[in-house]
C-alpha cells in the first residue's frame, strides 16, 4: 500500500501562489484523506478532503502557508543589524514546511509525511520558479544574473534565498579581483548581505570595496559558483530613499530625486450644533468644528535605466513600502510606512525613462473635540 | 481607533470601519420582549490572521467549527470596551471577506435556559417526606415549598385529607433556582425592597401516589456552629472573594458517628442514604454588592441561596435541604461575595456570615418530588411572566454572569438619576406619535374550559382615537382556577391534579397557576391516610388566593408611569454627539433629560456609527 503524490510544489515555492498537492492511494476502499499540519496551536485541526472519481485527491497549501509565512504583516522583520559583519541568516521569509497526509479506508489508514520549501514571493503567469538556492529575492531573468543600484549612504541590502546551516558563502568582485572574508549561515534560511547599514558599508569597512561605478559581484556558496550580481553605485547624494517587499520575497530599494512636489490635504470633520440659549444681543455662533484631518503626499520622480526599470515595477503593486526619514546620505533616519499610488509608465524604446511616483504619508494626528 | 477582540486576538479590521451598534435593552414599542444589543453585519478583511482565527472557514478542507460557535468577544473603540463579554457570530465567507456580527447582552440568558422546563431545575433541596409534621412545619414557609389550602380534586369543605394536599413552591424560589442553576445571578433593588414579589406561589401540576410510610428520622448533630471568615478587601477594581466557613473540630462532640468533623472545617459522611440538613445562615456586611451562601458536595455546587442583598446590611435564611449522600461524601460550605464600588477605583468587600446546622438521618417515608410536580413550563417563559408581571427591564451587568434588574416605574419616576444629555444633542431630526399600543392593551391569563367571564384580565386603556383598538399586552402561561365552594369562611379554588375514578384518586395533569397565600388562624380537621387519625389543627392555615392575582392589580401597581407615557406618546429620534466614554458609560437605566426641549426622556435605543442617532421617548415629569 502507497501513497503516490503525482503534483506538488516544486524546488522553494512561492508561498503566495497556488501550491496545489494531488495524491492517489493504493489502499482499498479509500474514502477520505486528512492533511495534518504542525503547529497545532496554529492548525487545531486537521484538513480533509474527498477524492474524484478517480480516486485523485487534490489540496491547497496556499492557505495554510500564508498563515505561516504572514506572521507580522510583510514588515521587515530582521531589524536588527550585525554588529560586525556584512551578512546574517534571516528567521523570517522561509519555512520549510512537513505535512503528513493520511488517508483512510472503513477499518485503516496509510500516511506519508513529504516536506516543501516556500519562499515569501509570488510569481505572475509566464514566471517560473528557478532552481538556483542562492538566488536573489529580486527581479532576474534567469535566476543567476541580477541586476541592483546601490545609493551610497543610505541602508540597502540583498537576500539570497536560501543557505543551508553551516555553508560559507564569499564575495568576489571581479571588476577589482578582492575577495570577501567568508560568511556561515548560522541557520537554514534566507542569507542576506548589508552593503551598506546606514552608518557603514562595504567600501568602509573594507569587507568588500565597491567603486563607483558597475561593480561586478559573483556569490559563491561553499566555493562553488552561484550567481552573479552587477552592484551599480550611485555616489552619496541627496533624495527621498523608499524601500518595499518585491514580489520575490526580499525587500528592494531606491532613492528619488531630492526635489518633489509636496501636498497637504486638510478637511473638516464636520460641525456639532451648539446651543447657548442666549437671546439676541449675547448670541454665539451655534456650531462648532469637530477638528481636521490631514493628508500629506509626495510627488516624486526619478530618472531610471533599463536594469531599474524591471527593477522598480514592483514599487507600485507592493503591500508594503517604507519611506527613509533622512534625505541625507549617512544621516541615520528611520523607516515610516507609506502608501504609493500612481500609475507606472515607461517607454521601452528610451534608454532612460523618467517616472513619478506619489506616496501618501501617515495620516496627520490632530486635535478634534 | 476600533479593536475587535476575539477569543484573546485581535482580528484585522479594514481601517476606518463603520461598525454601527444598536444599543438597547427595552424597546417600548415592545414592551413584552427583552432585547440584546447587537451590530450590523461586519466586513472584516480575510487576511492570514483573520483566518487563523476562524480556523481557516473557506479553506479548502477545513474542518474547523468557528461558523457554529458563539465567540467571546469584546469591541473597542480608542482603548474603551463599547462591548465586553459579548458574542461574535461569523455568517459568511466570500473570497476576500469574513462577514460577522455582535450581539452583547440578553442573548446570552437565553441560550443559556434554551428550551429547559420548571421540571428541569434541580429541586432536590424541596424535597421532603410526606409526613403531618412537614405539611403544618411549611406553614411558616416564606420560601421553598408550602402546602397551600386548596381542592387538589378531593373535597375539604369537612375536612382536609393532608395526603392530598401538594405543595405549591414559591415563585421567587423558582427565580432565583433558575439563576443559580444556570451558573447566573441577579441583582436589582427590586428583590431587596419589592414585598409583592415574595407572596406569590406556583401551584402544583400533577399529583402523585402517595403511600402511608413514615421515614425513621435519627438526628445526627444539633446546633452546630460554622466559623465565619470575615473578608476584607479593598482592590482598584471589581472582583470577587470566597471564604469558607469552616465547622471547627470543636463541635465534633456534637456529632453521631454518621458524620465527622475534619480538621480542615468540612464535614465527611459516613453513611449512604438520606441526609436532612437544616441550614441556618446569618450573613452581615459593611460593603459588598451581595452574598451568596453556598453548600459543596463533593466539591460541587449543592445549594446556593442568596445572602445579603445589595441594599441590606444583614439577611438571615433558613433552608432545609433533604439529599441522598454516600459514605465519604464531602460537604462544605462558603460564602461568596461580589464588591461594592464604594469610590472611583476603590471596590470593598467587608462581611460576615455564620452559619448555624441541624443534620439527620432520614431513612424510609414517602419522598414528596417537588420537581416532578412543577408545570412543564419553559424557564424563560416563566422569567419572562415575572418580568412582565412587575414591570422589569434587564440588562447584563458588568460583573461576570450577573443581571441587573430595575421596576419601569421606578425607573420612569427616578428624576434624581438623571443624564443631561444637552451638550451632546446636534440636532432634533424628526418626532412621530405612533407607539405601537392600541386604545385597549390587554393582559390575559388563561381560564379553564367553559370559563364565562375573564375577570382577572387587565389593560391599559389609552386615549388615542388614531391608534388600533385591541392589542394584547401579555399573555400569561397560568390558568385562574375556578372557585369550587366556600369553606373555612374562604374562597376554595380547585387544583386538579387528582382525579376521583371510581373511588380511588388517580393523578393527572392540570395547568399550573399563580396564587397568593394568606394566612387565616384556623382550626380544622385534618387526616392523615385513616380516618382515626383525624385531629382538629389550630394554625395558621395558608390558603391559596386570588388577591392581587388579577392583572388590573399589576398595571395599577407597576406600570401607571408607563402608561402616562402612552398617553401623549412622543417620541423624538435625535443626533448625539457621544465619544467612546459617553458611549462606554450609557445607562438605559437613567432618564434623559435635554434642556432644549425642557423635557426627560425614557432613552430606548441609541445607534452608533459614523453618526450616533438615538430614539427617546418622552415621558412625564419623575419628579411628580
Amino acid at each position: 500500500m502507497a501513497i503516490t503524490i503525482t503534483k506538488a510544489p516544486t524546488g522553494i515555492y512561492p508561498a503566495y501562489n497556488d501550491s496545489y498537492i494531488q495524491f492517489t492511494s493504493t489502499l482499498a476502499g479509500h474514502n477520505r484523506a486528512e492533511i495534518e499540519v504542525l503547529p497545532t496551536s496554529i492548525f487545531p485541526n486537521k484538513f480533509v478532503v474527498y477524492p474524484d472519481l478517480n480516486g485523485v485527491y487534490t489540496f491547497n497549501l496556499k492557505d495554510v502557508v500564508r498563515v505561516l509565512m504572514n506572521t507580522d504583516g510583510f514588515k521587515d522583520q530582521d531589524t536588527t543589524l550585525p554588529a560586525a559583519q556584512f551578512g546574517e541568516s534571516l528567521l523570517f521569509g522561509y519555512i520549510s514546511q512537513a505535512i503528513t497526509i493520511r488517508v483512510y479506508n472503513a477499518t485503516t489508514n496509510e500516511f506519508t509525511s513529504p516536506t516543501y520549501e516556500f519562499i515569501r514571493g509570488v510569481k505572475q503567469i509566464g514566471e517560473q520558479v528557478y532552481i538556483n538556492p542562492a538566488q536573489l529575492l529580486n527581479v532576474s531573468d534567469n535566476g543567476v544574473d541580477y541586476n541592483l543600484t546601490y545609493f551610497e549612504g543610505y541602508p540597502f541590502s540583498f537576500e539570497l534565498q536560501r543557505i543551508n546551516s553551516g555553508q560559507s558563502i564569499v564575495l568576489n568582485n571581479l571588476n577589482s579581483g578582492d575577495s570577501s572574508i567568508a560568511l556561515i549561515a548560522s541557520n537554514t534560511g534566507s542569507y542576506r548581505f548589508y552593503i551598506d547599514k546606514g552608518f557603514e558599508n562595504f567600501t568602509s569597512s573594507g569587507f568588500l570595496p565597491l567603486s563607483d561605478t558597475i561593480n561586478r559581484l559573483e556569490v559563491e556558496v561553499d566555493a562553488v559558483f552561484k550567481t552573479n550580481i552587477r552592484v551599480k553605485k550611485v555616489n552619496e547624494r541627496c533624495g527621498v530613499y523608499l524601500k518595499w517587499f518585491n514580489a520575490d520575497g526580499g525587500y528592494s530599494y531606491f532613492l528619488f530625486d531630492e526635489f518633489y512636489r509636496y501636498t497637504l490635504d486638510a478637511g473638516s470633520k464636520g460641525t456639532t450644533s451648539t446651543n447657548s440659549f442666549e437671546n439676541v444681543g449675547s448670541l454665539v455662533a451655534p456650531t462648532q468644528s469637530l477638528g481636521k484631518e490631514g493628508a500629506e503626499q509626495l510627488r516624486l520622480k526619478a530618472t531610471i535605466d533599463k536594469n531599474e526599470e524591471k527593477l522598480l515595477r514592483s514599487l507600485f503593486t507592493s503591500p508594503s513600502v517604507q519611506m527613509y526619514t533622512s534625505q541625507t546620505p549617512y544621516v541615520a533616519g528611520q523607516w515610516v510606512d507609506v502608501e504609493v499610488s500612481s500609475n507606472y509608465s515607461i517607454s521601452n524604446k528610451k534608454s532612460l525613462n523618467e517616472i513619478t511616483v506619489n506616496v501618501q504619508l501617515p495620516n496627520l494626528i490632530t486635535p478634534s473635540l | 481607533m476600533e479593536k475587535l477582540i476575539v477569543n484573546g486576538e485581535h482580528l484585522d479590521l479594514y481601517p476606518n470601519s463603520e461598525i454601527k451598534l444598536n444599543f438597547r435593552v427595552n424597546e417600548i414599542s415592545d414592551i413584552s420582549s427583552r432585547n440584546s444589543s447587537y451590530s450590523n453585519t461586519i466586513s472584516v478583511p480575510r487576511t492570514s490572521k483573520n483566518t487563523r482565527i476562524f480556523e481557516y472557514a473557506g479553506v479548502m478542507g477545513t474542518m474547523g467549527r468557528m461558523p457554529y460557535k458563539k465567540l467571546r468577544c469584546s469591541y473597542q473603540q480608542g482603548g474603551i470596551n463599547i462591548i465586553q463579554n459579548g458574542y461574535l457570530y461569523l455568517m459568511e465567507t466570500t473570497p476576500d471577506e469574513y462577514k460577522i456580527a455582535l450581539f452583547d447582552g440578553i442573548i446570552d440568558i437565553q441560550e443559556k435556559l434554551g428550551d429547559k422546563t420548571l421540571r428541569d431545575l434541580d429541586t432536590s433541596f424541596l424535597n421532603h417526606n410526606l409526613t403531618r409534621a412537614n405539611y403544618e412545619n411549611s406553614f411558616a414557609n416564606t420560601s421553598g415549598y408550602i402546602y397551600g389550602v386548596a381542592d387538589y380534586g378531593k373535597d375539604i369543605s369537612s375536612d382536609i385529607t393532608i395526603e392530598y394536599q401538594s405543595p405549591s413552591v414559591y415563585a421567587h424560589t423558582l427565580w432565583s433556582t433558575i439563576f443559580s442553576d444556570a451558573g447566573l445571578n441577579y441583582t436589582g433593588d427590586f428583590f431587596d425592597n419589592n414585598t409583592d414579589f415574595y407572596e406569590y406561589v406556583v401551584t402544583p401540576s400533577v399529583g402523585y401516589d402517595p403511600v402511608e410510610t413514615e421515614p425513621v428520622i435519627t438526628q445526627i448533630a444539633d446546633d452546630v456552629e460554622g466559623t465565619a471568615r470575615v473578608l476584607i478587601s479593598n482592590q482598584s477594581s471589581f472582583h470577587t472573594k470566597r471564604g469558607d466557613i469552616d465547622i471547627p473540630t470543636t463541635e465534633s462532640g456534637k456529632f453521631t458517628s454518621k458524620m465527622t468533623v475534619e480538621t480542615n472545617g468540612n464535614l465527611t459522611v459516613n453513611y449512604t442514604g438520606v441526609l436532612k440538613m437544616r441550614v441556618v445562615n446569618l450573613g452581615a456586611k459593611t460593603y459588598g454588592a451581595f452574598g451568596v451562601g453556598l453548600v459543596y458536595v463533593n466539591e460541587q455546587i449543592k445549594f446556593s441561596r442568596n445572602l445579603v442583598g445589595w441594599t441590606q446590611a444583614q439577611s438571615i435564611t433558613d433552608d432545609t435541604y433533604q439529599f441522598s449522600v454516600t459514605t465519604g461524601d464531602v460537604i462544605r460550605f462558603e460564602s461568596l461575595w461580589y464588591s461594592q464600588e464604594t469610590a472611583p477605583n476603590t471596590h470593598q468587600i467587608d462581611s460576615q456570615v455564620n452559619v448555624f446546622l441541624e443534620l439527620h438521618e432520614v431513612v424510609g417515608g414517602f419522598e414528596v418530588n417537588i420537581g416532578n410536580t412543577l408545570p412543564a413550563m419553559k424557564q424563560t417563559e416563566f422569567l419572562k411572566d415575572i418580568m412582565q408581571r412587575f414591570g422589569l427591564i434587564m440588562r447584563k451587568s458588568d460583573v461576570a454572569d450577573t443581571y441587573e434588574f430595575i421596576e419601569i416605574e421606578k425607573m420612569l419616576g427616578d428624576g434624581s438619576n438623571v443624564i443631561d444629555m444637552t451638550s451632546k444633542l446636534i440636532k432634533i431630526k424628526s418626532e412621530s406619535y405612533v407607539s405601537g399600543y392600541a386604545q385597549n392593551n390587554t393582559a390575559s391569563y388563561k381560564y379553564p374550559d367553559g370559563a364565562s367571564t375573564t375577570p382577572y384580565n387587565g389593560s391599559i386603556v389609552i386615549d388615542n382615537e388614531v391608534a388600533d383598538v385591541t392589542r394584547e399586552l401579555f399573555s400569561s402561561p397560568f390558568e385562574i382556577p375556578n372557585l369550587k365552594y366556600s369553606a373555612y369562611a374562604n374562597s376554595i379554588y380547585g387544583i386538579p391534579i387528582w382525579e376521583d375514578k371510581n373511588g380511588v384518586l388517580d393523578p393527572k395533569e392540570s395547568p399550573a397557576k399563580y396564587m397568593k397565600v394568606s394566612r387565616q388562624t384556623k382550626t380544622i380537621a385534618t387526616r392523615y391516610f385513616t380516618p382515626s387519625s383525624t385531629q382538629n389543627v389550630t394554625a395558621d392555615f395558608p390558603f391559596l388566593t386570588l388577591t392581587n392575582v388579577g392583572y388590573d392589580y399589576f398595571l395599577a401597581t407597576y406600570y401607571p408611569r408607563f402608561k402616562g407615557m402612552l398617553e401623549d406618546y412622543k417620541e423624538i429620534e435625535v443626533e448625539l454627539d457621544l465619544n467612546p466614554i459617553d458611549i462606554y458609560n450609557l445607562d438605559f437605566f437613567k432618564l434623559v433629560y435635554l434642556k432644549q426641549t425642557g423635557r426627560y426622556y425614557y432613552l430606548d435605543t441609541v445607534k452608533i456609527g459614523r453618526t450616533n442617532t438615538a430614539k427617546l421617548i418622552e415621558i412625564p415629569n419623575p419628579n411628580i
